[in-house]
Formats: C-alpha cells, structure tokens, sequence
C-alpha cells in the first residue's frame, strides 16, 4: 500500500470522489484536469497507476493513452479509463491502443477500489 | 413611319433656305409656316405615341415594333 | 412701384414653396406613395430644364437682333423627340439597364468602363456648363436691376455682385438639401424633379401671360400684329443659312449631351413610356414657349426706348405698361428658368466629378480599397455637396470675371458648342461595334481642343486670351490656323465655324483612331450590350467565376449601400441561389448584379474597380468572349435557354449538395447528440452516486464533510433536473405546443432585465455592453418572458465564448417595418463560416470539450422560441465578430 495515483479528470466533484476514496484505502491521490500537458504531469509524477478520463479539455483521453503507451518508460503503466459516454465503439478504440481497464460512469465506490489495486498489483 | 417623322420634319424646316436669301418672303408668312409645320409635327408625333405605346400597356419595354434600331 | 424689399419677399416666398414642393414630394416618395410624382406630365416638365433664362429672356433679345434664327434652337430638339423612335429610346433604355448616373458615366461604361474617359467628359462637362451658370446668375440680377431702374422715385440699386452671390448662395443650399439627401441606387430625385415641373409651368404661364398681353392688349389682335411684325426691323434681318442648319444640328447635339438634359431625360426617367408622352408634348412645350418670342420682339423694338436691352424686353413692356402684376410674374418665369438650370446642371456635374474624379482618387489613396475603411456612403455624399458648392463658385467667379457683359445667346450657344463634342463618341457607341475607347479618347480631346481654340478662348475677345495679332493672322503668322478660319476657309459665321471643324475633326479622329485598333474584351462585352440593348435583355457579364469571398463583398456592399440594402441585397440572391443565410455563391451572375447596384451609387467604373479590388482580377473568362462571339440570334436564343437549363440544374445541385451536406452533418450530429446526452447525464450521477455511497458506509464522516458531500449531490441533482427542463422545454417549443402569453412590453426594460439576470451590470463584469438606450425605446407586444430568455442566452454567449482580450458586447436595435432587429455583435474572432449553419442545431457545441457550461441547447431553443414568436435568428456574417440578429414582429399575432 501507500502507492501513488494519478487522476486525469475535468469534473471537481469527481475528483473529490475518487480522492475521498482512494485516500481512505491509503493511497496517495495527485490530479490534473487538463488534457494537453496531462502526459508531461505523468512523466513527472511517474505514479503507479493512472486514471484517465476519455473528455478532457485541450485533449482527448485517447490521445493521452496513445502518448503513455508510445513512451517506453511509461509504456507499461496500468491505466484505468473513465468515460460517460458508454458507447461500444469508445470501449473497442481504448482497447485497441491498449487500455489496461475500461470503467463506464456511474461507477460504485468498492468497483473502482478493486480496480485499482488489482492494476496495482499486476 | 416614327423614324420617317423626324427627316420628313427636317425637310420641312429647311424650306426657308430656298427662297431665304433673297429676303424677298413675308416675314410673317414664313412665321406662320414655320410654326404651322411645328404644331403638324407635333400631332403627328402624339397619334403615333398613341399606336406605339397605348394607354396602359402592361408590359413595359416591349418591343411593338419587333427591333429598333 | 413694387419695391426692392416687396420683390426680395417675394422671391424668399417662392422659394419657400419650392422646398415645400420639394420636401412634400420627398416625403411621399420615401412613404412608397410615387404615384403622380412620376408620370409622364411630371417628366416631360421636367425636360423643360432645356428652356434656361436664355430662353426666357434671351429668344426675344434673339429675335430682335437676327429674326427667326432663334427658332432653330428649339426645331433641332423638336426634331430629335419626335424621332425618340430612332434613339432616345435606346438611350433610355441602356441608361436603365446599365444603371447609368450620369453622360460621363454612359460614355465610360460604353467603352470598357474606361475611368480615363469619365474623366474627360466630366472636365469637358464642367467647362461647358460653368459658363452657362453665370449665364443664369447674370440674367437673375440684371432682372432685379431692371425694377430698380424702373422704380422713378428710386431703391437704389442693388449691389449686383451681392445678388449674385445671394443667388447662388441660396441654390446651392437648395441643391444640396434636395440633390444629395439620399445616396438612391438609381440617382433619382423626387423632391428636385417635382420642383423642376412646378417651375416649368410658371415660366410657361409667364411667358404665355406677356405673349397674351402683347398681342391683344398691347398690338389689339392677330391681323394687326402680323402687319406690325412685317413692317418691323426683323423683316429685314439677314437670313443666314449656314447658321440656320448649324444652330439646329447644335441644338439637337444638345439634347443628348448638356449633362442637365441627360439627367432628367435618363437618369430620372422612370418609365420608358414616358418618352412616348413627352415625344409630343415636350414639342409642344417648346412651341408654346417659342410662340410669342417675335410678338414681344417686334413690340419691344417699336414701343421702348431706343437703347434698350432686347434681352429684357419680357421684364421692361409690362412695366413701362403699369402692369406690375404680370412684370412680377415674368420676373418669377425668369427666376425660374434660372434656377431650374443650375439645380439640375449641378447635381448633374457634381454626381460626374464624385463619381469620376472624388472616388477614384479615394479609392486609389486607400490603397487597399473599400474593404479596409469606414463609411463610403458619407464620403460619397460629402464629396456631392462639396462638388455642388464647386461648380455654383466656379459659375459665380465667371460671372465676376467676365464682368456679365456678353450677349446672353452667345454664352449659350458657346456651351452648347462645348458639350456636343461628347456627340460622336455617344452616338457612336450606341449604334457602332467597332467604336474603341481609344476612339473616343482622341475624338473628345480634339473635338475639344478646337472648341477651346476656335470659339471658347475667342470669345474673351481680342487680347484676353488669344492676342489680337494670332486672331487676325494665326500663330506665328501661320494664316491657315487662324483661329477664326481654320484652314483658310474665311468668310464662315464664328460659331458654324467652330461646329464645323470641332465636329468634323472630332469624329474624323473617332473613327481613324478606332478603326486602327481593336476595342478591349471588356469594350466588346460592353459594346455589345449597348448596341445590341434590345436584344439583350441581360447584363453586361465579365466576371469569371473566381474566389471572391462573399463575406467580404458583403462587408464593401454594406459600406456603399448601407447595411439593410445590402444584407437584403445578399440574402435574396443566396435565396434565389437555393442557399440558406446570407452569403450567396460568388456567381459572375451575382457579382454582375452586385456591380450594378454598386455603380447606381459611385458610378460603374469605381464599381468594377472595388469589386475588382475584391475579387482579384477583372479579366473577362473564356465563357463570356465565347457569348461575345456566338451573336447571331439563332446561337443566342439557343444558349440563353440552355443557360437558363444549367442554371436550373447547377441550382438543383447546389441545393442537393447542400442538403447532402446537411444531412451529414446532421448525422454525426445524431451520434454527438447520444454521446453527448449520455455523457451529460451520466456525469452528475457519477458524483451522486460516488458520494451517496460514500455517505452511506462511512460512520467516520465529521459533520462538515457530511454536509458538504450532501450539498454536491444536491447541486448535481438540481443540474440534473436543469438539463431535463431544457430538453423538455425544446420538445414542447418544437412541437409547436407551446402557450404563449402574449403582453405589451418595453424593448428597453427587456434588455435592461437580461442585462440584470445575466450579472452584466455589476461593476466588476468583465464583458463592457455598448447600447443606445434611446433607440431601443420600443413598445411591443409579445411573450416577454420567453423573449428575455433569448436574449439572456446571446448574451452568456457573448460572455463564455467571446475570446477577444477586452470583451465587448454591442447591441444594436433598428426598426425594419413591421419587425424590429436586434443585433448581438461581439468583438471576438466569431464563428468559422462552415460552422454558422449549424449553431442552431441541438446539442452543436462548437468546441468538443465541455467547459462548464451547458449542453449545447441554448441557440436550440432561442430558435425555436424566436419561430413560435412569429419571428427570427440568424447568424449574420460579415460584422467582425460573433453577431446575432434577432427579429421580432412589433406585434405578436397568433399563426392561424
């Protein structure tokens, strides 16, 4: 435990959520809402695992992840996605550049928990 | 005939020339003439406006005479 | 004895009704009511512009001293009106077609809208009529000096400079007011011409009224006056036939070329036929006029003192008479005359030099062109009225300078003289192919330059200008370039001398110079069409289909016509086009349609060179030298209807393109719309369902953390709702199921509350409102809650979207008949013309991101509210920013 998580995520509320959550299971939470220079705070942060939300101003989450598996040192860095749109084809494009896990909103608090130490883990 | 109207009214006009010289005409008959040709002019001139375009034509900018040159 | 101060009050008085005249005929002309303001009796008054105070008082001094020959200044306009037939009509028609504004105009829109030649015409226009204006100011003071001379117990005499320059003092204020009130698409002025007939039945009435007076009160009937008129001095007057023909062949020049007899004749005609009308009547008139020109003569040469001035006999026998009343009335027949002739003479010239010289010069200053700068209207206007001023100064410096000591004919014929050197050039234009500007060029300048050498310098007399010695025996002694016998033919009157040659040399130049050269693509497009006018009845073409950019033609077009003409102006042709908005395709078609409209207002050639300047070329495409080239009638009658054929079906296919776009586009809409629904539902139950969960399994919550995690779910649940309320609300409005509540309201307050409840009036709002409070004084009936809603949304538009550093927000109201318009304008860089069709789609958020705003359905709704209002928004383009127009009837009536 006492990992580190980075959130890419736009919506105040949602991050409080998901900081709330994550710090009580004793996780370090750091975040950033915007899309251009998220792939600069990864690589500075370096965390263990990634939460990416797919609409995100200046940039979209898929190019993020694009830019995160191009890179060789982030290149294996587990990535959970998030998106509100819960279409199919949204869930086909993340898996095809290689998303780790794929989450539709709403999510429940002990599915996102789960998620995430078991990319932690892996 | 409209295009006729104005050499036929030139000719008309130039009758003075011929026996004006001389001086040897009436002032006052030339006077008559002249004016008396103006006013036949001018009723002519008004009856064939009246063929050319009568009252209440519809259709402005037509063509009754088929080209004009 | 009237006097001095009697006869002033007078005179104020008859100007007063002439600008009542004036200003009445305006003001129905504006309110639709023309009616009788253009019918042919008010045309053919208005011919009467011909009849100057030359006429009024100069036929008689005529006749006294040469008999009859006064008479061949009305025969030759006789002539050329009752063969309108042959080519009044024709001109009449290319001026209409063409939209011509002036002779200057005609000519240079005939030969390639060469501006070369505008030029020249204007220059030799401005020569000619200078001195014919102080002509008329001449004859107005010598009139007040005749009632002072008559007045035995004595006024003074007035000061006749000071009348002078009263008079023209007083005309150019009427001019201006009533000749540049208004920048019309056609040049055409109700209050002036309606004005101009009123003086023309006076000055008809008070000649009529001496004539009368003459023959029966004075010579006691017919028979005894004809006898009178044979026994007088004018029966032995020399008879000349040369000056007979020449002065008739002049006076006829001088119905196509004086520039005041091409502005009533063409560019005031409303109809074409009126010329049928006034083909007789004007005659008429001028026989009217002319009838007891001899009469007076014979009397006034008898019964008056020896000595006296022939030129004022119609003033001087009524009054030597005792007849005061009808020498009043005479004086006004000749006030006038006098008038008449310098209004319309100087709206004429000074439509010439904007048109030709002002804007042209402008136009070449700015550089960049009628795309960069403010207001082209006001420039145009503004150089009018400088120009009137001109021209009446110019006309009043030669009166002083030449002392107004010549006979009062030979002025007017030395001008008429002047301007028919433009002859050959138009009649040649209209009726020959071959004519090339090059032509015309040389004609005008030699014609020109003898006129100026032969009779126009001469006429300073001996040792003004010209030396005595070259008068006699030509320069440096060369005796056949005399200027008085050019060529070593003596013995010729001075002016059928001048004609002669000046005509003679002057078309000979015209054709040599344009049979040795070939006319210019643009001369042979424009050749044929004036030509061949009746044949064709479409425009003049030449643009090829090039990348001018609608917009910003829209921007020039708005600047020359004004706003409203001009988004009219676009909105139909994209209409006829089959396109929504206002931006049509930048068809030649359309940009033909443009030009005119544009040159009705700064004459063709300035009009071809700013939509050149746009456009980026003025060359003619291979399709209209093609037209150009396939003339018989047969070719014509088959590619007119196969034009007519592509048109349609290049329509259809632009409209089908157009929809196909729509559909597209409105397709991945659809797609967007589920996206974007699901994602703006699904990320406020993110946090509610986050934070409930959080709320429900954690006992170690504090009270403050409780509270705050309730709060976000209630803010997220009452966005939630929001969103709801939009979607439903845009259903029900779409649906057409809405209950409006119809209240009368005030635009002012309406705006003042939007303003409010968008936070736009707290001191510290970043976003700066430009309004004018006044003109939005408005009282409507409608739904104003629903209104306001609108405009509450373009303004949190202008707020959230506007990126420009220092946001402002301009609201603009004007009333357009019925409706009124109101314009959001904001200072940003607006919307990307491939995205203004869409922003009234649901859910067109132009930017993918969302920002925290809404989703999307403002401009939805404000559409949709706008059409159950009876009214409208549309994006208008062209205004430098993001710009809204919203259009609102004044009263809301039920769709039935």
């Amino acid at each position: 435990m006492g990992k580190d998580v980075l959130l890419i995520e736009d919506e105040p509320n949602i991050i409080e959520a998901i900081r709330f959550i994550l710090s009580r299971d004793g996780w370090s939470v750091y975040t950033h809402s915007d899309g251009q220079t998220a792939f600069d705070k990864v690589l500075q942060t370096r965390p263990d695992v990634i939460i990416l939300d797919v609409m995100l101003p200046g940039k979209s989450g898929f190019d993020i992840l694009r830019d995160i598996r191009a890179d060789a040192s982030t290149a294996d860095l587990p990535v959970l996605m998030l998106t509100a749109k819960g279409q199919t084809k949204d869930r086909e494009l993340a898996t095809q550049i290689g998303v780790s896990q794929f989450m539709t909103k709403p999510f429940s608090n002990t599915d996102i928990l789960a998620s995430v130490r078991e990319l932690a883990a892996s | 005939m409209a295009r006729l109207l104005p050499v036929l009214g030139l000719l008309l006009f130039l009758v003075p020339l011929l026996g004006g010289r001389g001086g040897n005409a009436q002032i006052s008959t030339l006077l008559v003439y002249l004016f008396g040709v103006w006013a036949l002019l001018i009723v002519f001139a008004a009856i064939l406006a009246r063929q050319l375009y009568p009252a209440d034509t519809p259709d402005q900018g037509a063509d009754p005479d088929g080209g004009g040159e | 004895m009237i006097d001095f101060n009697l006869l002033v009050a007078i005179c104020i008085l008859y100007v007063a009704f002439l600008f009542l005249v004036a200003f009445i005929a305006e003001r129905r002309a504006n309110a639709g009511q023309v009616g009788w303001l253009r019918s042919p009796l008010v045309y053919t008054l208005s011919l009467s512009v011909y009849c100057t105070a030359w006429t009024f008082y100069g036929a008689v001094g005529y006749a006294a001293r040469s008999g009859l020959e006064f008479v061949t200044i009305y025969l030759g306009p006789t002539l050329v009106l009752i063969g309108w037939w042959w080519a009044l009509r024709k001109l009449v028609r290319i001026g209409k077609t063409q939209r011509i504004t002036s002779i200057a105009d005609l000519i240079s829109s005939r030969y390639g809208k060469s501006n070369t030649l505008g030029v020249i015409v204007t220059l030799l226009a401005v020569v000619g009529t200078t001195p014919y204006i102080a002509l008329q100011l001449q004859s107005v003071t010598l009139s007040f000096a005749v009632f002072a001379r008559a007045g035995a117990d004595g006024w003074p005499m007035p000061d006749l400079n000071a009348t002078a320059l009263w008079v023209a003092g007083g005309l150019a204020v009427f001019t201006v007011l009533f000749g540049t009130r208004n920048l019309d698409t056609n040049e055409q002025h109700h209050g002036v011409v309606t004005a101009i007939a009123v003086e023309a039945v006076v000055k008809l009435v008070a000649l009529l009224g001496v004539g009368l007076f003459v023959v029966w009160g004075v010579a006691g009937g017919i028979d005894p006056m004809l006898s009178r008129i044979s026994d007088s001095p004018l029966a032995t007057a020399p008879f000349n036939g040369g000056r007979w023909v020449g002065l008739t062949f002049l006076s006829a020049a001088a119905i196509f070329t004086l520039p005041r007899m091409f502005q009533v004749l063409v560019v005031e005609n409303a109809d074409e036929r009126h010329l049928a009308t006034a083909s007789w009547a004007f005659p008429l008139y001028l026989f009217l006029m002319s009838l007891f020109v001899v009469p007076i003569a014979v009397i006034g040469l008898s019964d008056m003192p020896a000595g006296a001035n022939p030129d004022l006999f119609v003033l001087t026998i009524p009054l030597s008479l005792g007849k005061e009343g009808l020498a009043t009335l005479a004086f006004l027949g000749g006030f006038s005359s006098a008038t008449s002739m310098v209004i319309v003479a100087s709206i004429a010239l000074s439509t010439m030099v904007s048109n030709h010289i002002v804007m042209p010069l402008w136009l070449r200053l700015q550089g960049q062109g009628a795309t960069v700068s403010g207001d082209v209207r006001k420039l145009v206007l503004r150089a009018r009225r400088i120009s009137i001023g001109a021209v009446l100064v110019l006309g009043y410096l030669y009166y002083r300078l030449t002392g107004g000591s010549a006979a009062l004919a030979s002025i007017g014929l030395i001008s008429f003289a002047g301007v028919a050197q433009v002859l050959p050039a138009l009649l040649g234009g209209l009726f020959w192919r071959g004519a090339t500007r090059r032509g015309a060029a040389a004609g005008l300048l030699v014609g020109f330059a003898v006129w100026l050498y032969s009779l126009f310098l001469p006429s300073f007399g001996a040792g003004a200008v010209l030396s005595a010695d070259l008068l006699a025996n030509g320069p440096a002694g060369v005796s056949w370039l005399r200027p008085q016998a050019l060529f070593g033919v003596t013995g010729m009157d001075p002016v059928v001398h001048a004609v002669f040659w000046s005509m003679v040399l002057n078309t000979f130049a015209f054709f040599a110079v344009s049979l040795g050269g070939f006319p210019g693509p643009m001369e042979r497009l424009q050749g044929a069409q004036f030509v061949n006018v009746f044949e064709h009845s479409s425009a003049a073409r030449g643009w090829a289909h090039g990348g001018a950019e609608a917009e910003d033609l829209m921007m020039m077009a708005q600047r020359i016509l004004g706003p409203d003409e001009a988004q009219s102006l676009f909105l139909r042709a994209a209409q006829e086009q089959g396109k929504g908005g206002y931006l049509p395709e930048t068809t030649p078609a359309f940009l033909e349609r443009l030009e005119r409209e544009l040159a009705g207002s700064v004459g063709a050639a300035t009009a071809h060179a700013m939509v050149g300047q746009i456009v980026g070329r003025s060359s003619v495409s291979v399709e209209d030298l093609m037209a150009v080239a396939d003339e018989t009638a047969q070719i014509l009658e088959t590619s007119v209807r196969l034009e007519a054929q592509s048109e349609e079906l290049s329509r259809t296919a632009r409209q089908l393109q157009e929809a196909n776009e729509k559909l597209t586009e409105l397709s991945v809409q659809k797609d967007a719309f589920l996206s974007q629904i699901s994602h703006e539902l699904r990320t406020p139950m993110t946090s509610i369902r986050a934070f409930s969960e959080i709320l429900m399994d954690a006992d170690a919550l504090s009270g403050g953390e409780r509270g705050k995690y309730s709060g976000i779910i209630h803010d997220e649940a009452i966005r939630l709702t929001r969103l709801l309320d939009d979607l439903l609300d845009l259903s029900v409005l779409e649906r057409g199921q809405v209950t409006l509540d119809a209240q009368e309201g005030n635009l002012r307050e309406l705006i003042d509350r939007a303003l409010t409840a968008t936070g736009a009036t707290e001191g510290d709002d970043p976003l700066i409102i430009r309004r004018d409070r006044a003109s939005e004084n408005m009282q409507l009936v409608t739904d104003t809650d629903r209104l306001r809603q609108v405009f509450i949304n373009l303004i949190a538009n202008a707020r959230k979207y506007c990126d420009a550093a220092q946001p402002v927000l301009r609201i603009d109201v004007r009333r357009q008949g019925d409706m009124i318009a109101v314009d959001f304008v904001d200072n940003g860089s607006g919307i990307p013309k491939k995205s203004q069709a869409i922003i009234f789609e649901k859910f067109s958020r132009l930017s993918d991101q969302s920002s925290a705003g809404g989703a999307g359905l403002g401009l939805a709704i404000c559409r949709e509210i706008m059409a159950n209002l009876g009214g409208s928004i549309s994006y208008l383009p062209g205004q430098g920013g993001a710009a809204f127009r919203v259009r609102i009837p004044l009263v809301y009536a039920k769709a039935a």
